[in-house]
C-alpha cells in the first residue's frame, strides 16, 4: 500500500532528486567547459590523449569498449580533484600514501618521521630478483660499454645510488624495520659482478653507511633522494675513479669550503607534490646541508663534458658537478627518454650561494640519432642508477653504445615488461 | 559494464537516467531495453545477437507452452527445446573449453597430443540470464506466469541491465506487472539511490579492503606462508565474496527502484545462519529458488522418502556448484555443501535445535569459510595445500613479505570492525538498528530522506575518488 505524497514534500524529493541529476551530471559539464578548472596532478600523464575511433572492427572485438574504459578513468571531468582527494582521504584517514594514480610508487613515512620511497623499501624486503646468468650478462654488457667508451677516450662510472631504507633502517615503521636487509636486495650480487667484470663504480650505499655518523644529511629526512651533502660526496668519490682510467688529465677533486644550511623544506612539500594530496601535517621545516666548494687549484679548468644517464638520483648528481665547477657542459638523460642541463654548467657556489638549474630540454627518445646527439663532444659518461632499477639493464644504454661505437646492428633483450608505464608515471614528475 | 567503474558511473547511468526520464512512460520500455544492450554488448559485443535471436526463439516458444493451446506432448516437446537451446547455449559457452581439456588430458595419458581448439569466450552474465530464460519458459508452460505481452517485453525481461550480468535471478511473474506498468516516483528514485550506495559501499570500502588480504594470501602458493597467514586469507575472503556479491545485490535492487522495479532480495545475513539449510536460505536467495522449483522439486523433492530427498539435495548443490564455474573446484565445492546439508537434513530439525545458536552459528560460518578455500584456489591441488596448511598437516612456509604491511592498515581493521559485526547483526540483535528498506517510500519521514540523501552524495563523491584513482574494479560473481 503506497501513500500519496504531500506536495511540499514532493516538492523536497523532487530537489533531491534535481541535485542527484547535478551531481550526476557535472563531470560532464566540467568536462565540456573546463570549469572549475581541474587539478593537475603530478606524477601522471594520460596514456590515452584522444577519445578512441569506433569502427566496425573495434566495436565488435571488443577493444573499442576496453580503450573507452581506459579513457574514461582517465579524461572524466574533475578527475584530477577526485584523484586528490582520494589520496588525502586514505593518506589522512588511514596513513596511506600512494601517489600517482598508476600506484607506481608509494611513500612511507617512519617514526620519527622520515621519508622513505615505498619502492626501494619493497626492494630492500624482497628476495634477490635477478638469477646470477643474467646479472653477469648485465654487468659484462657495462664493461663492454666501458671498454667501447674507453677505445673513445671517455671514462665510464656507475654511480649506485643509496637506498635510503637500507642505510636509515632503524626509522622504517615496525613491520618492515627488522626484515629489512641488503641481501634481500640485488645490491651486492651487483657489485660483485661489476667487480668481476672490472667496471669502475661508486658503492653509495657502503659508504653512506660508514658516513652517516659525520655527515647527517647524506639523505636527509624529509626527501627521498640523496640531498646536497650525498651528492657532492659521492661526486668527490667518483672523480678518483675517473682519474683511475687515465684517459683524461688528472682532475682535482673539489674540496669543500664550508658547509651551510639550506633553505629548510618540509617533508609536506614532498608529500604534496609525491602523492597529490592537499595538507599533510608535517609542517615542521628543516634545513639541509649545503656544502660549498672551496677553491680549484690555480690553473684548473673546466674541461668536463659530462653526460649523466640514469635515474632520478641524476638530478641531484648534475647539480653537484656543476657545483664543482669541473665542467664545460653537464647534460642528463634522464631514463634515455628527456634530456636535461645543468646551467650553468659550472656553477661558483662560494659566490651565488645557490644551485644551478637543471632545465628541460625535452623529450628526447633513446635511438642511435639521438645518442649521437647527447653524446657529441663528451668526455665523461656517468652511469647513476638506484638498487631497484637494477634489473632494468640501463634502459637500453648499453645497446645504444654498442650501436654507435660498436656493432650497429646489435639488438639487445627485450626490457622487462611495465617498466615504459614507470618512466612514463616518473616523466611526468 | 561494470556497476563500479567510471564508465558506467560518470557517463553510462547519467546518460540512460536522462534519456529514461525525459522518455514519455509509454517509450520507457523501450529506452530501458536499448540501454540494456548497449550495456551487455559493452561486454560482449557479438554475443548480443546470440542473446537477442535466443530470446526471440525463447519468446515464440512460448507462446505454445500455457496449458491448453497444444496437446501436453506437444507442450512437453516445445518445453524441451526451448530448454535444450538456452542449457546447450550455457553448455556451449560456458563448458565446452573445460570438457575439450579434460578429453585432451585423456587423450594425453593415451599418447595422443592434443587437437586443436580454439578456446571459447565466455559471455558475461550467461549464467544468470540462462536461468531467467528457463524459468520463463517453464512458468509459462505450468501456467505460474503470463506470455510476455510482446518480444521485445520479453527480451526487455532478461536483458534489463541492473540484474542481467549477475542477478538477481528473477521470475518472469514476479516483474511482469512492472514491465507493463509501473510507477517512478522521487521517493522511490531516492530509495533506490540510496540502495544503490549503500551497496557501492559494500563493494569498494568493504570487499575491496578485505580483498587485498585475501589476494595476497591466495596469490601465494600455501607452502610460502604460514598457517596464521591462512586463516587471515580464508576469513578475509569469506567476508571479501559476502560483501562483493551482497553489494552488487543491493546496486542492482537500487538501479532497478530507480527505473521503476522491484528486485526481490537476494541476501539476508546468511553468516548468521546456525545451519547449512538456513545458509542457503539467506545465500544468493534467487539462486537457492531457482534451484528448488525448477530442480529439486522436479526431481521428487522431499516427497520420495529420505534417501531419495538426501540424494536430490546433493544433486542439486552437485549441479549449483557446476553452475558456478567450469572447475573440478566448484564441483568438489558443490559436493561439499550437498553432503553438509544432506547430513543436516539427516540429523533432523530436532538434534540441530540441541545445539546451542551461538555453537551452530559460528560451526556454519566454519564449514561455509572451509567451501571458500575451494571456490578461490582455482585447481584442487592448490586447495588441497591449502587445507593441509590451514590444519597444521604442511609446515609453515617462510611467511609473506607483505603480510604485516597488510595487517599495519588501519583501513582493514575498519573494513573488519564494521564489516564483520554487520555481516553477523541478527546473530547479535544489531540487525535492529540497521537500516531497513521501507514498505512505501514516500512514507519515510523527510529527516530520514534528507539524510540517506546526504549518505548518498558522500558515498557517491568517495567512490568517485577511488575509482578515478584505482581504476577496474570487478565484480567476484561476474566471472559465473
Amino acid at each position: 500500500m503506497t501513500t500519496t505524497p504531500s506536495i511540499p514534500r514532493r516538492c523536497f524529493q523532487g530537489l533531491l532528486v534535481a541535485l542527484t541529476a547535478a551531481l550526476l551530471l557535472f563531470p560532464y559539464v566540467q568536462h565540456a567547459t573546463h570549469w572549475p578548472a581541474d587539478k593537475r596532478l603530478g606524477g601522471f600523464r594520460p596514456r590515452m590523449d584522444t577519445f578512441p575511433d569506433l569502427t566496425r572492427t573495434t566495436w565488435f572485438d571488443g577493444s573499442f569498449a576496453a580503450a573507452v574504459d581506459l579513457w574514461a578513468r582517465e579524461h572524466v571531468g574533475v578527475r584530477g580533484w577526485l584523484v586528490a582527494l582520494d589520496r588525502q582521504i586514505r593518506y589522512t584517514c588511514f596513513g596511506q600514501v600512494e601517489p600517482s594514480p598508476l600506484r607506481k610508487r608509494a611513500l612511507v613515512i617512519g617514526t620519527p618521521p622520515i621519508l622513505y620511497e615505498n619502492i626501494l623499501l619493497v626492494d630492500a624486503l624482497r628476495p634477490p630478483q635477478i638469477n646470477p646468468e643474467k646479472m653477469d650478462f648485465f654487468a659484462g654488457r657495462l664493461a663492454r660499454v666501458q671498454e667501447l667508451l674507453k677505445q673513445q677516450g671517455i671514462p665510464f662510472v656507475v654511480v649506485l645510488a643509496p637506498n635510503k631504507a637500507i642505510v636509515y633502517p632503524e626509522s622504517l615503521p615496525a613491520w618492515a624495520r627488522d626484515r629489512v636487509s641488503e641481501t634481500n636486495s640485488d645490491y651486492r650480487a651487483f657489485i660483485a659482478a661489476l667487480a668481476q667484470h672490472d667496471v669502475p663504480f661508486l658503492d653509495t650505499l657502503a659508504l653512506f653507511r660508514e658516513l652517516r655518523p659525520q655527515y647527517p644529511d647524506l639523505v636527509p629526512p624529509q626527501a627521498i633522494h640523496w640531498g646536497h651533502q650525498g651528492a657532492w660526496i659521492a661526486w668527490q668519490r667518483t672523480i678518483p675513479l675517473i682519474n683511475r682510467q687515465g684517459l683524461l688529465p688528472e682532475i682535482p677533486v673539489p674540496e669543500t669550503e664550508d658547509v651551510i644550511m639550506d633553505k629548510p623544506s618540509s617533508m609536506n612539500q614532498e608529500l604534496l607534490g609525491q602523492l597529490n594530496i592537499f595538507a599533510g601535517p608535517h609542517f615542521r621545516t628543516i634545513p639541509s646541508a649545503y656544502p660549498v666548494a672551496g677553491p680549484l687549484p690555480a690553473g684548473t679548468e673546466e674541461t668536463l663534458r659530462a653526460l649523466v644517464v640514469g635515474d632520478s638520483f641524476g638530478f641531484m648528481f648534475v647539480d653537484a658537478m656543476a657545483r664543482s665547477r669541473l665542467c664545460a657542459d653537464v647534460h642528463f638523460w634522464f631514463y634515455l627518454r628527456s634530456a636535461k642541463g645543468a646551467s650553468p654548467a659550472s656553477f661558483d657556489s662560494r659566490v651565488h650561494r645557490g644551485l644551478p638549474a637543471v632545465d628541460g630540454l625535452g623529450a628526447l627518445p633513446r635511438n642511435v640519432e639521438n645518442g649521437r646527439r647527447m653524446m657529441e663532444g663528451k668526455n665523461l659518461v656517468v652511469f647513476v642508477i638506484t638498487t631497484f632499477n637494477i634489473d632494468k639493464l640501463s634502459w637500453g644504454f648499453d645497446r645504444l653504445v654498442e650501436q654507435l661505437y660498436g656493432d650497429p646492428e646489435y639488438a639487445a633483450p627485450a626490457p622487462p615488461a611495465g617498466f615504459d608505464d614507470e618512466i612514463e608515471v616518473n616523466l611526468g614528475d | 559494464m561494470v556497476f563500479s567503474s567510471a564508465t558506467f558511473l560518470f557517463y553510462f547511468l547519467p546518460a540512460v537516467l536522462t534519456l529514461y526520464f525525459l522518455t514519455p512512460p509509454r517509450f520507457r520500455n523501450l529506452s530501458a531495453l536499448v540501454a540494456s544492450l548497449v550495456f551487455f554488448a559493452w561486454g560482449a559485443p557479438r554475443f548480443v545477437f546470440v542473446l537477442i535471436a535466443s530470446c526471440f526463439v525463447d519468446y515464440h516458444a512460448s507462446r505454445w507452452l500455457p496449458p491448453g493451446r497444444l496437446p501436453v506432448r506437444r507442450r512437453k516437446l516445445l518445453l524441451g527445446l526451448g530448454r535444450a537451446l538456452d542449457l546447450g547455449l550455457l553448455l556451449y559457452f560456458k563448458y565446452a573449453n573445460f570438457f575439450v581439456a579434460e578429453i585432451q588430458a585423456m587423450l594425453g595419458l593415451f599418447g595422443r597430443g592434443p587437437f586443436p581448439w580454439a578456446a571459447v569466450v565466455l559471455p558475461i552474465g550467461i549464467s544468470f540470464f540462462t536461468f531467467q530464460k528457463v524459468s520463463y519458459l517453464v512458468d509459462v508452460y505450468r501456467g505460474t506466469a503470463q506470455v510476455a505481452g510482446s518480444a521485445g517485453r520479453h527480451l526487455l525481461y532478461i536483458a534489463l541491465f541492473p540484474q542481467l550480468i549477475a542477478g538477481p535471478i528473477v521470475r518472469y511473474h514476479d516483474v511482469a506487472r512492472q514491465i507493463d506498468q509501473r510507477s517512478t516516483t522521487s521517493g522511490l528514485f531516492l530509495d533506490g539511490l540510496w540502495r544503490f550506495s549503500v551497496g557501492l559501499a559494500k563493494k569498494v570500502f568493504l570487499a575491496n579492503t578485505f580483498a587485498r588480504l585475501a589476494d595476497l594470501v591466495f596469490d601465494t602458493p600455501p607452502s610460502l606462508m604460514t598457517t596464521t597467514q591462512a586463516w587471515a586469507g580464508v576469513i578475509a575472503y569469506t567476508f571479501q565474496l559476502y560483501y562483493d556479491f551482497a553489494g552488487y545485490s543491493d546496486m542492482a535492487i537500487g538501479l532497478g527502484r530507480m527505473l521503476g522495479f522491484h528486485f526481490l532480495e537476494n541476501f539476508n545475513f546468511p553468516y548468521a545462519s546456525a545451519g547449512i539449510g538456513e545458509f542457503w536460505r539467506r545465500w544468493h536467495i534467487s539462486l537457492g529458488r531457482f534451484m528448488m522449483e525448477y530442480l529439486y522439486v522436479p526431481l521428487g523433492g522431499n516427497r520420495k522418502g529420505h534417501g531419495r530427498t538426501v540424494f536430490n539435495l546433493w544433486l542439486v548443490f552437485l549441479v549449483s556448484g557446476f553452475w558456478h564455474g567450469a572447475a573440478w573446484t566448484f564441483v568438489l565445492w558443490g559436493i561439499w555443501h550437498g553432503t553438509l546439508i544432506s547430513l543436516e537434513k539427516t540429523l533432523g530439525p530436532e538434534r540441530m535445535k540441541r545445539i546451542p545458536r551461538p555453537l551452530a552459528i559460528a560451526g556454519t560460518f566454519f564449514l561455509v569459510a572451509l567451501g571458500w578455500v575451494l571456490f578461490r584456489s582455482g585447481t584442487i591441488h592448490r586447495a588441497g595445500g591449502f587445507y593441509l596448511l590451514l590444519f597444521n598437516l604442511l609446515p609453515d612456509g617462510a611467511g609473506l613479505m607483505a603480510f604485516p604491511e597488510i595487517m599495519a592498515d588501519r583501513a582493514l581493521w575498519l573494513a573488519a570492525a564494521i564489516g564483520i559485526p554487520c555481516a553477523f547483526a541478527p546473530a547479535f540483535g544489531l540487525d535492529r538498528f540497521l537500516p531497513r528498506d521501507p514498505a512505501d517510500p514516500d512514507a519515510v519521514p523527510l529527516v530520514r530522506v534528507a539524510g540517506r540523501f546526504a549518505l548518498s552524495v558522500v558515498i557517491l563523491v568517495v567512490v568517485s575518488c577511488e575509482l578515478c584513482a584505482t581504476g577496474f574494479n570487478p565484480f567476484i560473481y561476474f566471472q559465473f
